[in-house]
Formats: C-alpha cells, structure tokens, sequence
C-alpha cells in the first residue's frame, strides 16, 4: 500500500492537481464541477451502481468500497451488483444500465443499437443522453485514480 | 461507421453537465506540461477507442 491508497478520489485529486502547476488547479476545479453536474444529471441509485460496477470492472479497490452519500440504496445490493442479471434486487432499469455500463467500459465503440434503446426504454432520450455523460465522467475519474495510484504508489 | 441516430435530433444534455464535460476538456487542452508528441499520441488513441473520424 502506497501512499494514496488511503485517500478518497476527491482527496487524491486535490493531491495531485492541488500544486503550483501552471493550469492544474483549472483541471482540479473543473474535475469538482464535472462530479458535481454528474451527480445533479442522474439518478443518484443508478449512477452509484453503475460506479461502484466500473470500480469492480477495473479493479479499483478505493472506489469499489467508497460510497456516495444520499443514493438511498441498501449496502447490501451495492455489494452484489455483479450478480445483477441474476439478483431480483435489481430493477428493469437497473439492469438495462448495468449492461451498458458493462459494455461501455469492456468496448464502448462496439455499444449496440439495443443497449441504447433498452435504457432509453427507462430513462427517455434526454436521460440518456446524461446518463452517458455522466457515466463519462464517472469512469474518468476511476481511470485517473487507477493511473495516480500506480504512478505514486497508490496501489 | 455509419450508424442510426440513436436519440432524437435535438436532444438537450443538462447544461451543467455539457458545460462540464466541456471545462474538463478545455482545462486539459489547455495544460503545457506534456510535449506536444505525446499529447498528440494520446488524442489519436482516445479518438480510436471511441471511434471518432474527426
């Protein structure tokens, strides 16, 4: 364990972009507002399942055990989001995007047309439309994280 | 590749998150750490993965 596997993703963020660098603090500030917006754009319950699934995917340890404050969902069902195809916990939207998050981290050029109508099905044009975005930013930040970690002995 | 729209014509995303994203780009781009090689490997390879002609 290095010296950042203890911190939140906030916190290694501020870490690394929290310097004198001419332009970091500009990216720090807007990596804070993109979370921000993400969080405002979406369900809440979805999108924290679909981060704690990117964690799990990309073998992000921190994220996959961080929660996000206010999604209301149950410990229980966040820990068992692997088996959400199977697992009656999981609504009909849940695993609609669930699978496209799958497919988004695995392979996002090769997404089907389905996947997109399946969410869409639950969400409307315009939530699907934030919740990729959103999902975009979710997953940038895990892959950032992952990238820190193992340059600066996170992991 | 060409594919059907996927959403409608016309769909908004939440400003704030547009603008976000947006931001995030723009502060990156604007970064002058990193050589201008390296910089441009990155966007050819990002732009590939996300099947991007431009």
């Amino acid at each position: 364990m290095g010296t950042l596997a203890m911190l939140t993703t906030d916190e290694v963020i501020d870490r690394v972009l929290g310097t004198e660098t001419p332009g970091h603090g500009d990216v720090r500030e807007q990596l804070r507002a993109a979370r921000d917006a993400a969080w405002a754009a979406t369900s809440p319950r979805l999108l924290e399942l679909c981060r704690v699934r990117i964690a799990m995917l990309l073998g992000c340890d921190a994220e996959t055990e961080a929660r996000t404050p206010g999604t209301e969902l149950d410990d229980e069902l966040i820990r068992s989001v692997a088996a959400w195809p199977t697992d009656r916990g999981f609504s009909a939207a849940d695993r609609a995007c669930l699978a496209f998050t799958e497919h988004y981290v695995m392979d996002v050029a090769s997404l089907t047309d389905q996947a997109v109508t399946d969410v869409r099905e639950h969400l409307g044009d315009e939530g699907v439309q934030n919740f990729v975005s959103a999902l975009l930013i979710v997953e940038q930040r895990i892959r950032l994280r992952l990238a820190w970690d193992r340059l600066m002995g996170g992991r | 590749m060409d594919r059907a729209r996927r959403v409608a014509a016309g769909t908004p995303t939440d400003p704030a998150l547009r603008r976000a994203i947006g931001g995030c780009a723009a502060a990156t781009v604007r970064l002058a750490t990193v050589d201008p090689v390296t910089t441009e490997i990155v966007r050819m390879r990002c732009a590939h993965h996300h099947d991007c002609g431009t």
